[in-house]
């Protein structure tokens, strides 16, 4: 059985960040260089942290592991499955709604009853 | 051991919930130039040149290949296995930029669940065993008496364990959320 996509949202910010970089196929480490390029060092992921959240991700099918050609487990890289795109999907779409009215509530649009 | 590796061999008990007092005592062994070689309670060390490091406790209890997987990724990032004990492994990083073993503490929560669970069956075995033990057991001597005594201490430790288990999970996932 499938989990409706929009029961996993909101996500945290780690595991937004992870499932974004898997948009394409990457290794553990590489995740870790992935994920603290792009924020810098206020959301530096260390192995454990990581190696934990990709577990969770497997269990509930957000990502699956891709087939190395030399078939060594360790080389195996991992990568978004189709639910898992789906919810980064939604969470965009949920962020960006949150900061337009953000953004609109700041210019003094709306709110008044 | 020859005589151009100096060791020294310590015996020390540290609990499970004790790791971060385990982790302070072997970073000061390496500032004196102690370095982990094999730890667990019988711990032993090498000389080397005294440095700054960060050693870290990790409960792991994954099957072969993803424990192989785990201690690559760890490497990679500047987090070396150094010694197992059991499911205890103990990494080391020289690098003080590296991010942390576990960056975010409910990680390691999840580790030490693993634990608790381990501990909860254990005890909840042993529970029973105490309690379906032959009611006539307490006139059959000193022997039996002192096999009944034995059974309840290992249940109370199991207890004691479970709970400071439980308490340290709470400590971590605080920890964890007072960061968001």
């Amino acid at each position: 059985m499938q989990r409706d996509e929009l029961s996993f949202l909101p996500l945290t910010e780690a595991t937004f960040l992870i499932l974004v970089s898997l948009a394409s196929p990457k290794h553990g480490y590489a995740i870790m260089q992935d994920v603290s390029a792009w924020s810098g060092s206020r959301a530096k992921l260390g192995p454990g942290t990581l190696y934990g959240a990709l577990t969770k991700l497997l269990e509930q099918g957000l990502i699956c592991r891709l087939e190395g050609d030399d078939g060594d487990d360790r080389r195996k890289a991992y990568g978004l499955t189709a639910l898992g795109r789906r919810v980064v999907e939604r969470e965009c779409e949920r962020l960006e709604a949150i900061a337009q009215h953000g953004r609109e509530r700041l210019n003094g649009k709306g709110g008044q009853e | 051991m020859n005589g151009n590796s100096e060791t020294l061999t310590r015996l020390r008990w540290f609990w499970a919930w004790d790791a971060p007092k385990e982790e302070r005592w072997l970073e000061e062994m390496a500032r004196e130039g102690w370095h982990l070689a094999s730890g667990g309670i019988l711990f032993r060390f090498r000389k080397g040149a005294p440095c700054e490091c960060r050693y870290r406790l990790d409960y792991r209890t994954e099957r072969r290949g993803e424990l192989d997987e785990y201690i690559d990724l760890c490497r990679q990032s500047g987090w070396e296995m150094v010694s197992r004990f059991g499911a205890w492994h103990y990494f080391r990083n020289f690098n003080p930029d590296a991010p942390e073993l576990h960056s975010d503490p409910s990680s390691l929560a999840d580790r030490y669940r693993r634990l608790l669970t381990l501990l909860l069956v254990l005890l909840g075995m042993n529970v029973m065993l105490f309690l379906t033990r032959p009611a006539h057991s307490v006139r059959l001597g000193s022997f039996y008496q002192a096999v009944e005594v034995f059974r309840f201490g290992i249940v109370a430790l199991l207890a004691f364990g479970v709970i400071r288990i439980g308490l340290y999970i709470r400590d971590l996932q605080r920890e964890s959320t007072r960061r968001e």
